[in-house]
């Protein structure tokens, strides 16, 4: 007869406790594959539309300046190509103002790909067009007058969708034409603003090599290259990382339902112990009994695992239709089916992994000691039983590994949620330790509940792991979350200054202080010069011959702000090198941050070259500082000494911080009529808008660690079903001896409170011990969490855990004493 | 005249339903005075075992009157029932069902602690001494021999002074010279403790002890 025949007809009997195994599989493996599906389904739309997003096939940029005539030519010989210029400037409307990122555009913009309108059309040679978001805010309407520098121009169109080179922006977009942006006034000498350049590339050209190939050609000219795989750089960079964060609770959580996996296993493995035995005495092998479980076990493994795809499957779509307007990228929406099919092969290996062993173990039992009842609960472990599972839960590991995007995080969380098992399964044994110790005390009601922790087939090691690891995971994010969010609501608005104001003309200096003299009385005022440029090489080697920017380097990542002081700002201090004198005059110097020259392996008399307007400046590291970034003021990772910049046109950049609670906005007001070129950013906004992601990111986290005490919980519900026959038989003893319904709930209460009082204090210790090393340790920030919600966090864990408890174990506190009696 | 312990009136008791219908019970008129023990006597299959079931108040019985201990039975909810048990009615059970969790001397314990009564250590520990197992107290019912497990299963049902015992097949599960030691341990606590005894039994030896001996068959008594 076939395995599959016996396996059939056994089935018949029922999944004898499999039904947890489902549950932990749907629910983990769906949370995988919806994670994995997302963020592919988000970079697959990049991948599919890096050109329509990028707006052409090269992107090629430099900061303050056009191009040459020299470089134009060179540009025209890649391709067909259109010119924009970007910067940041401020909006005024009726309804008030905001700081936009305001882009020139030739009338061959964007070269590939479109814009598109949710009204109007292109702006003309006076007028512009605005982004959805900022019509929505000040009721802008086509026709409607806005300002922009010294130019009021007509709103032409009302833009829905545009190519977006980094995917995220911190102020929404305006385009104007090459001649409104003229006539805005802002682009002047030393003002901050970009040329990019779009180029249509032949079919057969590829775009990286065209980009270095060009930054070779003019390697002072401080050439920013994105081909089409670099668009939305930004949104991708965000994608990975939230991602990757995402995959890890995902992969946890099913690290937790293994431990529900292999109970299910083990409740049904013990419920065919008779059958297997029965049929060993008819002759049945060992083979045909170990497919026979195996296929009940891969059957309902493939059904959850199924219905998991299928969730994740339609995840990218409820998410994209979820996260609209949140997302700078859409979702692809159809099935990622690479995603899926590596969720699914996640769970079949943490399926092999959890019900080997015990499926294993109930075929090598002996019939005689099953039939004579004489199998010990637990009983022996065999090595040989253990290689198939630690080789599945290698394969899992290492499959985990491959996929990260940080190899070096994910290790750390393999080897942080290996600790935290242990630290929890060593809980669990002391736990029943002290439940045995404390044998004998207090009343009846209170000795049987403590007796349940430590009685054969107690499931309070496997408990603590299960319910302890998703606890300890919620009160760490929390208290990560609450303390980055002190920081931004408490911290940020009392160090910060109100407002940031850039491009500023130095030849305007004047009129700016006795602007803000005028209305800003007495309040805290910050000048600093302020150019940008891109690094393009260090000691001597081109940035563009690095085949990878290294972790950390970030320096070299586009253009940098730049400054130059005589003093060492505020907050900052040297460790290496000396700060120059205040009337240095001599070769270039500058002062460097010393995480960066870190990342690079740069130390004080090292080169470094910055390409300012073009023009290449080799300086010596004379220093290295430390910057407390969370001071909040200009804080520039590059330094130059008096006497390099002074020469190049610049602008100024300020801070203003008056009194709190003074309003700024006649300051602005005065700004806007006064200095129209001078961009002014509202702090409060920048910390709104990054606490909406935050927010929206820390949602989405919570969610997924939601998904994984889920499945502790189910994991919970489980191991009290598998005692009911314990239980019942217990509450009906009580019963018989005079105990009423009350006091046999609350002997299962002192049970679960104990345990999960236990788990939820370990939790509470190891989550704020874990954000604590996070927040102080990672962050660099005070450990400032939300004490009440910590505390309530897993107060709450235990709440839900001890009523699903009291809920699974109901059906044996409402047996009927006297049919109950019958089946004992 | 005081009231028998237990008073029943055409007890039926039917169970299950459609084609798995059953009578078990068929009209039993029953009494049974203070401080009197009877045996119900009869052959596996006859109801005697569910006539208890319905005395103790762990099975409702589907028609007739039912008082025990002056109380309608019938009219009691289930933590009422446990409350009249705990207090006035011991029950001794063929399979012990001891509580495998507690020692001796806890299992003991258990009833009068249940229902607040005073010393229930040194009530229980007495009471277990009376049944020869002064020595095994700490003992868990896995590590003691089948005849000790009802022994402290009489200890547990005698030690609260109930007014009424009620013994399941007392003997059922043990050899006949460990059962011939625990009936005369049984009927020697329930007359120390001047308690009612009713003993439901299939072995005519057992019954014999008894004053009175109730023969019950098919459902109905049989004399």
């Amino acid at each position: 007869m076939s395995a599959w025949a016996l396996a059939r007809r056994d089935l018949r009997g029922g999944v004898g406790g499999l039904w947890l195994l489902l549950v932990c599989l749907v629910i983990a493996v769906g949370g995988l594959a919806a994670v994995t599906s997302v963020a592919a389904s988000i970079r697959s739309t990049i991948d599919t539309n890096g050109r329509k997003l990028l707006g052409a096939d090269l992107m090629l940029s430099t900061a303050q300046r056009s191009a040459t005539a020299e470089e134009r030519s060179a540009l025209a010989e890649l391709g067909p190509f259109s010119e924009s210029i970007t910067l940041r400037s401020n909006i005024v409307t009726q309804g008030g103002s905001a700081l936009v990122e305001l882009s020139g555009v030739d009338r061959r913009w964007p070269p590939a790909g479109s814009v598109k309108f949710a009204a109007g059309q292109m702006p003309g040679a006076q007028e512009a067009a605005v982004g959805r978001e900022l019509s929505d805010r000040f009721g802008l309407r086509l026709g409607s007058i806005v300002r922009l520098g010294f130019a009021d121009l007509r709103v032409s169109g009302i833009v829905s969708e545009l190519p977006a080179v980094s995917g995220f922006a911190l102020a929404p977009p305006v385009l104007v034409s090459r001649d409104g942006l003229t006539a805005t006034g802002l682009v002047q000498p030393g003002s901050l603003y970009t040329s990019s350049y779009r180029v249509l590339l032949p079919q057969t050209a590829n775009g990286v090599e065209v980009g270095k190939a060009f930054q070779a050609r003019f390697p002072d000219g401080g050439w920013r290259a994105l081909d089409k795989g670099d668009a939305a750089a930004g949104t991708r960079r965000f994608v990975d990382r939230v991602g990757q964060l995402l995959l890890l609770i995902a992969l946890g959580a099913l690290g937790i339902g293994s431990i529900g996996i292999a109970s299910a296993a083990a409740a049904f493995a013990a419920s065919r112990q008779r059958t297997v035995a029965v049929l060993k005495t008819l002759g049945a092998r060992r083979r045909d009994l170990g497919l026979m479980l195996g296929m009940a076990v891969a059957l309902l493994a493939g059904v959850a695992i199924l219905v998991g795809l299928a969730l994740g499957a339609v995840a990218p779509a409820l998410v994209g239709r979820a996260a609209e307007g949140l997302l700078p990228v859409q979702p692809d929406r159809a099935v990622q089916w690479p995603a899926l099919g590596l969720s699914a092969l996640f769970g079949l290996l943490v399926t092999l992994a959890a019900a080997w062993s015990p499926i294993a173990r109930a075929i090598a039992e002996r019939p005689a000691a099953v039939l004579r009842g004489d199998v010990e609960e637990g009983g022996a472990l065999s090595w040989r039983r253990l290689v198939v599972p630690a080789l599945a839960a290698l394969a899992a590991a290492g499959l985990a590994l491959w996929l990260s995007t940080d190899r070096q995080l994910t290790l750390f969380a393999l080897a942080g949620s290996l600790l935290l098992t242990g630290a929890f399964a060593l809980l669990g044994w002391l736990v029943a330790r002290v439940a045995r110790l404390a044998v004998g005390r207090g009343g009846p009601i209170t000795r049987l509940g403590i007796a349940a922790l430590h009685r054969p087939g107690a499931a309070t090691i496997r408990l603590s792991v299960a319910l302890g690891l998703g606890l300890s995971l919620l009160v760490a994010l929390s208290g990560i979350g609450s303390s980055i969010s002190a920081e931004l609501t408490g911290t940020v608005p009392q160090r910060a200054p109100a407002l940031f104001m850039l491009d500023i003309p130095a030849a305007e200096e004047g009129r700016y202080r006795a602007l803000a003299r005028q209305y800003m009385l007495g309040a805290e005022l910050r000048l600093v010069p302020s150019l940008r440029g891109p690094v393009t090489a260090i000691n001597g080697r081109p940035v563009s011959a690095m085949s990878a920017i290294p972790e950390g380097a970030w320096i070299l990542r586009g253009d940098r702000g730049l400054t130059f002081a005589r003093d060492l700002p505020e907050g900052n201090q040297v460790v290496s090198g000396e700060w120059w004198s205040a009337n240095y005059g001599g070769p270039p110097l500058i002062s460097l941050d010393v995480e960066a020259a870190e990342a690079l392996g740069l130390k004080v008399g090292d080169r470094m070259t910055v390409a300012v307007l073009g023009r290449p400046i080799e300086a010596r590291i004379a220093n290295l500082r430390s910057i407390d970034w969370r001071s909040l003021g200009f804080n520039f990772a590059i330094i130059f000494a008096p006497g390099t910049l002074e020469a190049a046109p610049y602008t100024l950049m300020a801070t203003i911080a008056p009194d709190a609670g003074r309003s700024t906005l006649a300051f602005e007001r005065a700004l806007a009529q006064g200095l129209p070129m001078v961009s002014v950013i509202r702090v409060a906004e920048v910390v709104e808008r990054v606490g909406a992601i935050l927010t929206a990111m820390n949602a989405a986290i919570t969610l997924a660690t939601a998904v994984a005490i889920l499945i502790g919980v189910a994991v919970l519900a489980g191991a009290v079903a598998a005692t009911r026959a314990k239980r019942t038989r217990e509450s009906i003893l009580l019963k018989l001896v005079g105990a009423t319904r009350g006091q046999v709930l609350r002997a299962q209460l002192i049970e679960f409170l104990l345990m999960a009082g236990a788990i939820a204090l370990a939790a509470f210790g190891f989550g704020a011990l874990a954000a604590w090393a996070t927040v102080t340790q990672l962050f660099e920030l005070p450990f400032r969490p939300d004490w009440l919600n910590l505390v309530a966090l897993p107060l709450a864990g235990i709440g839900v855990a001890v009523a699903t408890a009291l809920l699974a174990a109901l059906p044996a506190l409402a047996a009927r004493p006297a049919a109950a009696l019958r089946s004992l | 005249m005081p009231e028998p312990l237990i008073d029943l009136q055409n007890i039926r008791l039917t169970l299950g339903s459609g084609p798995a219908r059953t009578e078990i019970l068929r009209g039993i008129d029953f009494l049974l005075d203070q401080g009197e023990s009877v045996a119900i006597l009869g052959a596996s299959g006859s109801g005697k075992s569910s006539l208890m079931t319905v005395i103790a108040g762990l099975e409702q019985a589907t028609g007739g009157s039912a008082r025990v201990l002056g109380q309608d039975v019938s009219a009691l909810g289930e933590d009422e029932l446990a409350r009249l048990r705990g207090r006035g009615i011991g029950v001794v059970l063929q399979a012990f069902h001891l509580l495998p969790t507690m020692t001796a001397i806890e299992n003991v314990m258990v009833p009068m602690e249940l229902a607040g009564a005073d010393n229930p250590r040194g009530r229980a520990e007495a009471e277990l001494s009376a049944v020869g197992l002064a020595d095994r107290l700490t003992h868990y019912p896995a590590q003691l021999s089948g005849g000790e497990q009802q022994r402290v299963a009489i200890a547990r049902a005698t030690a609260p002074a109930p007014r009424l015992l009620l013994a399941d097949e007392p003997t059922g599960n043990l050899d006949g010279v460990t059962g011939a030691g625990i009936v005369d341990l049984l009927f020697e606590r329930v007359e120390a403790a001047g308690a009612g005894l009713l003993v439901i039994t299939h072995d005519p030896a057992v019954a014999e002890r008894a004053a009175r001996i109730v023969r019950i068959a098919d459902g109905r008594i049989a004399g």
